[in-house]
């Protein structure tokens, strides 16, 4: 089953609910009024259609029936989390009894395990919350167990491992459209190479942070424009977690750098480099919400916004909380605060008028 | 396509696991970087909750130094070793920049050399000699320079480690500035600093681990157990043998 049909049974679903809810509406403000022939027939109408959708795609139909999907969902979210800790007990328990080879045969083999599990479930047609949930337990069980293997084995950690986490969560993400296991892919893959980076200069690539957070920009700089680049459809909305996780990791490694300014622009005094990473950070900050502002991304903007906040109350820290009086500055915070709140009233607005446009 | 994605990922599961595989198998080939039989008080029982099975044997090692505290600021770690381990050592260290630059550095990856039962533990002060008699006595970025000056592998082993370059303000001793800073070095970690310890030869160990590993007040007792450790072709160690000391 297609992802994007059950996107629109689900929509169609969705708009029939509102259709019955404002036919009633219109039926109590007797602005109109069907004959006992037509209700019969939209009534029978909308219900083969509901039905077909439920017995097609399992989408909930009902408000009701949404309400125990959900309950489902949780209880399937906390049965996972139990089982993995009683897996994870148990093996502790027998795991000094069993041979390296029992070691080596479970700990590939329980990944595995969970992503054929999700390639049933999502063979089955059922919710893709379960598809996810096992892809998501499968990334973690891989995370887990390539640590545990190299316990066992007494190897020592390589940067590599953080691209093998990166390619699998990736290659699941854009299997099942998993938007959550996609930007940890993309994180990781960022990760991979600040570490390589770090190892090629011969330094410790485990302690890459936050000496070394510089090399998080570029691969950041690359999947925000990756988006910019790219041709054709994007089903899952995949655009936007790029942008996402390129920016968020961008702008964290300019604020480790404006905490830490001696780390960064060797040749400029450390308190020059912090303030200068800071601005920096604001300009990006405003582009980034002038970019979603573009896009109409809610998300983007939110994002640009929330840097934009915290560059700027560490730059405003940095500038007068020796000079001033603590309450006078906590009073231009709390200014420059509403000043804020009525500047991104008048982006809602703007971004109002252009999303009904 | 999804079925070419699973297929892909989970071929880049099994690709990564048969690497480890292959990586630990060309390690334990041959024992190039040292064979050392060392008791309890080198290689300590990790605690585990009671109903784990797991036995992790930790390395504890020392260094030698000038202060009397238990730390991993070595002697030997001076300015001209830290510039041979690659650190930017070229900042005078009275310059008004040394404190920026130096502490803008990052650890180094770096071979260290352990001795058993040296000089270096023999010339240690009574309260650390008694703590372990693995010291660590010498660093390099070249394993093999560094295997020819301590040939010996029955008595030097060769790890994979972490250098961290120390800008020392004041001398911590004297509490008292020093007339000059000066520059140190401390091994950071020794990758791994664990070693798991498999079967037959966890079954050895079993009975010291219960009910958990012997309490901080009875270190300084003899050793109950000795354990031969070689370290490979990678420098990764593995557990060959397991005794019960008498």
């Amino acid at each position: 089953m297609e992802p994007d049909s059950r996107k629109r049974a689900q929509a169609r679903v969705n708009r029939i609910a509102s259709f019955k809810a404002e036919l009633a509406e219109l039926e109590r403000e007797q602005a109109l009024i069907l004959s006992p022939e037509q209700r019969t027939g939209l009534e029978t109408h909308l219900e083969r259609l509901l039905a077909g959708f439920s017995r097609e795609f399992g989408i909930d139909a009902t408000e009701s029936a949404r309400r125990i999907s959900w309950g489902m969902r949780v209880a399937a979210l906390l049965g996972t989390a139990a089982l993995v800790a009683a897996l994870i007990l148990f093996l502790q328990r027998v795991w000094g009894h069993l041979p390296t080879t029992a070691h080596v045969t479970i700990l590939a083999g329980v990944p595995l395990l969970l992503l054929a599990g999700a390639q049933a479930a999502g063979r089955r047609g059922s919710d893709p919350f379960y598809p996810a949930l096992l892809c998501l337990a499968a990334g973690v069980a891989f995370v887990t167990q390539l640590n545990a293997l190299g316990s066992v084995l007494n190897v020592a950690p390589s940067p590599l491992a953080l691209l093998a986490w990166s390619l699998v969560a990736l290659l699941m993400a854009y299997a099942y459209g998993l938007r959550l296991i996609l930007a940890a892919g993309l994180v990781l893959l960022c990760a991979t190479v600040a570490a390589l980076a770090t190892a090629a200069l011969g330094e410790d690539w485990a302690n890459l942070m936050p000496h070394r957070a510089g090399f998080l920009i570029p691969p950041a700089l690359v999947l925000y424009l990756i988006p910019e680049a790219r041709r054709g459809e994007d089903r899952h909305d995949f655009d936007f977690i790029y942008r996402t996780v390129g920016a968020g990791t961008g702008l964290t490694a300019l604020l480790i750098f404006s905490f830490e300014g001696h780390l960064c622009c060797h040749g400029l005094a450390p308190r020059v480099a912090a303030a200068l990473c800071e601005i920096l950070g604001l300009l990006l900050s405003a582009a980034v919400v002038y970019h979603g502002l573009r896009l109409v991304r809610t998300g983007l903007v939110n994002l640009g916004a929330i840097g934009f906040v915290v560059f700027l109350y560490v730059r405003l820290h940095a500038w007068w909380w020796e000079a001033l009086p603590k309450y006078l500055f906590f009073l231009f915070l709390g200014l420059i605060a509403l000043g804020l709140v009525a500047v991104f009233r008048r982006l809602r607005a703007r971004l109002g008028r252009k999303a009904s446009r | 396509m999804k079925r070419c994605l699973l297929l892909a990922t989970a071929m880049v599961i099994l690709a990564t696991n048969a690497w480890v595989l292959v990586s630990a198998h060309r390690n334990q080939r041959q024992p190039v970087g040292g064979t050392l039989r060392l008791t309890e008080r080198e290689l300590a029982l990790a605690e585990f909750p009671a109903e784990s099975t797991v036995t992790i044997l930790r390395l504890q090692w020392d260094v030698p130094s000038e202060s009397s505290r238990w730390n991993r600021l070595a002697v030997w770690l001076n300015a001209a070793k830290l510039a041979e381990l690659g650190f930017d050592c070229h900042v005078p260290v009275d310059d008004p920049d040394a404190r920026r630059h130096y502490g803008s550095l990052t650890p180094r990856p770096a071979f260290i050399v352990l001795e058993f039962e040296g000089d270096a533990w023999r010339q240690a002060p009574p309260d650390r000699k008694s703590r372990t008699r693995l010291f660590a006595v010498d660093a390099g970025c070249d394993a093999l320079p560094l295997r020819a000056r301590y040939a010996d592998t029955n008595r030097y082993a060769m790890v994979r480690g972490t250098v961290r370059l120390v800008f020392e303000d004041r001398n911590p001793d004297d509490a008292v500035s020093s007339r000059m800073p000066r520059l140190g070095g401390s091994i950071e970690t020794l990758m791994p600093s664990a070693i798991f310890v498999p079967q037959p030869h966890r079954r050895a160990l079993a009975e010291f681990r219960r009910p958990e590993p012997r309490p901080p007040e009875d270190r300084g007792q003899p050793p109950r157990y000795a354990v031969t450790v070689s370290w490979g072709a990678h420098y990764e160690p593995w557990v060959r043998d397991v005794v019960r000391l008498p």
